[in-house]
C-alpha cells in the first residue's frame, strides 16, 4: 500500500455521527473510555500525513488529537484507493 | 516591501500577510505604547464591490516579550465577524454611511480584542466593536475621518483601540529597488546605467487594514512599572505580530469551514527581514516559526546576500563594503537579533539578551522625540526615539536599512572600519511627507484614500 499524499489525504470531513465513530473508534484503540465528539455543528476532519507512521491527525473544533492506529490509517488509505475522481 | 508580499505563501492569503508592525512610545501619551500592525497589501481604494477587511477565519495577535526570551509574555488577540444586513444586494453600502450603525452600511464587521498574560486567564478586553467601512467616496463615505474615529474604542485600563482602513504610511520606490537593486538618485552608478532621477514611492495610493492597540507602559513591563533610565534593567520590549489559520480546511458547494489549532502564517518584526533577508526557500517557514526559533536564520543576517550585491551592482562604489564578504556582520546580527547592547551608542540600549529573535526592540525610558527634532533616519540620525528603536510610523525603514547593510553601521562593532562614502548617502530618493502622511494622534496612520479620489500612478 502506497503512502498517501498529504493533499490526497486532507481531511475530507466525514458528515454526522460516522465522524465521531471515527473518533470514538481511534479513541477506543488507544484504550480510553469510549466517547463521542458531537459532530452537529462542527465537523470532525482527519488527516494521514505520512501512512507508514500509522498516525491519523484529528481535527476538530480548535483542538488536533494524534492517534496511532495502522489498522484505521489502513482502512481509511483502502477506502481512499476506491475514490474515483 | 516591508513586509508586503515577502514569502510566496503569504503573498497569496493577502488577509493574513502582515505588511508592517510599529512599536513607539505614544508621543502624546508618553505613558503609553501604541503597537500597530497591518495587513493586506496594497490595496487599490477602488477595489469594490467586495472592499477589503480582515479575515474572520484569522487569528490576528500582537505579542510583547518582556523578559528577552523571545517567546510571548502578553499577547493581544484580535477576532473578527463579519456581519451582512441584506444579502441580496450585490452592494457594500446602499446609501451614504453617516455611522458605523447606519443600516446603509450593508457589510459591518466586529471584531473581539482579548489580553493574555503568561500564567493568567485570558481577559477580554472588548467585544463587538465595530470596524468603520473601507473608504469608498464622497457619496457613500462622506465625512470619512469622524466616521473612522467614532471607531476608535478607549477600553478599561487607559487601553486604546482600533482596526480598520489606513493608508499605507510606508514609503518605497518599489519599482525601482526591485529592479535589480537601482536607486533611483544612483542610478546612473548602476551596472545598467541610466540617468538619475527622483524616488517614486510606489505605495503612496495604497491602503493597508490596521490593528492599534495603545496600552500603558506599567502594563507592558515586565515588574509593571515605567522605567527611567534608559540603560537600566527592564526597559526594552520586544514586540511582533503574527497570524493564523486553523490546520484544516474544507470546502464543497454548500460549505466552508475550518477546524483544528491555529497554525502561524505570518509574523512581523523587524521590517524587511524576512523580505530582504531570508532567502526565497525559506521564507514560508520562517513566517510559521517563533522568533526565538530565529538562530536557524541568523547565517543570513551575519552576510546578508544584499550586502554581496551592492558592490557588484554599484562598480567602484562600494571596495571597502566588498572586503566584508567573508565577515561576519556583528552590527546587522545585533540591530535585527539581539538588539544593540549599552555602549557603542552613548545613552542608547535595546539589548534583550543572548537569546536571537526578530523582534522590534523598544526601550520604552527614552521618550518620544519632539516633532522638530525628529529624525526620519531615526539612530542613524541621532534620534534615539525612532528606529531600530522599536520603529514609528514615520521612520525611514528603507533607507536605515540600506545604509546599515552598506556597512554605515559596522564601526560599532569594529571602529577600524571605514565606512564607504556612500553607506551614508545611498536611499530610494522617496522621503515623506510626499503623498503620504500622518495623525498627530492614535491611530498615528491617516485616513484611508478613497477610491472616488484616488488618482492613477504616474511619473
Amino acid at each position: 500500500m502506497g503512502v498517501l499524499s498529504r493533499e490526497a489525504a486532507a481531511a475530507a470531513p466525514t458528515s454526522g455521527v460516522a465522524a465521531g465513530k471515527s473518533s470514538a473508534a481511534a479513541n477506543a484503540t488507544a484504550g480510553q473510555a469510549e466517547a463521542f465528539v458531537d459532530v452537529t455543528h462542527e465537523p470532525v476532519m482527519f488527516c494521514v500525513h505520512d501512512a507508514k507512521l500509522g498516525e491519523v491527525s484529528i481535527l476538530h473544533g480548535t483542538n488536533e488529537v494524534v492517534v496511532k492506529d495502522p489498522e484505521l490509517v489502513r482502512r481509511v488509505l483502502t477506502a481512499a484507493a476506491r475514490q474515483k475522481f | 516591501m516591508s513586509s508586503h508580499r515577502e514569502a510566496p505563501e503569504i503573498s497569496k492569503d493577502p488577509v493574513a500577510d502582515s505588511t508592517d508592525t510599529y512599536a513607539f512610545v505614544s508621543p502624546d501619551r508618553p505613558d503609553t505604547v501604541t503597537i500597530i500592525t497591518n495587513y493586506i497589501p496594497l490595496e487599490d481604494p477602488a477595489g469594490g464591490p467586495n472592499f477589503f477587511e480582515f479575515g474572520d477565519d484569522v487569528l490576528y495577535r500582537i505579542n510583547v516579550d518582556n523578559d528577552g526570551d523571545g517567546k510571548a509574555d502578553i499577547t493581544y488577540d484580535f477576532n473578527f465577524k463579519t456581519i451582512v444586513n441584506n444579502p441580496d444586494s450585490f452592494l457594500y453600502n446602499v446609501g451614504p454611511i453617516g455611522s458605523l450603525d447606519d443600516p446603509n452600511f450593508n457589510r459591518r464587521q466586529f471584531f473581539t480584542v482579548t489580553e493574555d498574560r503568561k500564567g493568567k486567564k485570558a481577559k477580554t478586553l472588548g467585544k463587538n466593536l465595530a470596524s468603520p467601512p473601507c473608504n469608498i467616496g464622497l457619496r457613500s463615505t462622506p465625512g470619512y475621518s469622524d466616521l473612522a474615529n467614532s471607531a476608535i474604542y478607549s477600553l478599561d485600563d487607559g487601553i486604546v483601540v482600533f482596526a480598520g482602513q489606513r493608508l499605507d504610511g510606508f514609503y518605497v520606490d518599489l519599482g525601482s529597488i526591485f529592479d535589480l537593486a537601482a536607486l533611483r538618485p544612483f542610478q546612473h552608478l548602476h551596472l545598467i546605467p541610466t540617468p538619475a532621477a527622483p524616488g517614486i514611492d510606489a505605495l503612496r495610493a495604497f491602503n493597508v487594514h490596521t490593528i492599534a492597540i495603545q496600552i500603558p507602559i506599567s502594563r507592558l513591563t515586565r515588574k509593571g512599572k515605567v522605567p527611567t533610565d534608559p540603560l537600566g534593567p527592564d526597559t526594552v520590549l520586544g514586540v511582533w505580530a503574527s497570524a493564523y489559520r486553523q490546520k484544516g480546511r474544507y470546502r464543497d458547494e454548500n460549505r466552508s469551514w475550518s477546524s483544528g489549532p491555529y497554525q502561524q502564517v505570518s509574523r512581523l518584526g523587524m521590517p524587511l527581514f524576512n523580505e530582504v533577508i531570508v532567502p526565497m526557500g525559506r521564507k514560508d517557514r520562517w513566517n510559521a516559526l517563533p522568533p526565538h526559533r530565529d538562530s536557524e536564520f541568523a547565517q543570513y543576517v551575519a552576510r546578508p546576500e544584499l550586502g554581496k550585491l551592492l558592490p557588484f551592482l554599484y562598480p567602484g562604489v562600494f571596495p571597502n563594503l566588498a572586503t566584508l564578504q567573508e565577515v561576519d556582520r556583528a552590527d546587522l546580527l545585533a540591530i535585527l537579533l539581539t538588539g544593540i547592547p549599552a555602549g557603542p551608542i552613548p545613552g542608547f540600549q535595546n539589548y534583550t539578551g543572548p537569546t536571537q529573535a526578530d523582534m522590534l526592540r523598544l526601550n520604552v525610558a527614552i521618550p518620544p522625540t519632539a516633532p522638530d527634532a525628529v529624525s526620519l533616519n531615526g539612530i542613524l540620525g541621532g534620534d534615539l526615539a525612532g528606529f531600530p528603536n522599536g520603529r514609528r510610523v514615520f521612520d525611514n525603514i528603507v533607507t536605515v536599512e540600506l545604509q546599515a547593510i552598506a556597512g554605515a553601521t559596522y564601526p560599532l562593532v569594529n571602529k577600524d572600519y571605514v565606512p564607504d562614502g556612500a553607506a551614508s548617502l545611498i536611499n530610494d530618493g522617496v522621503l515623506p511627507p510626499g503623498n503620504v502622511s500622518y495623525l498627530d494622534v492614535f491611530p498615528y496612520l491617516d485616513h484611508p484614500v478613497s477610491g472616488y479620489d484616488v488618482q492613477p500612478l504616474s511619473v
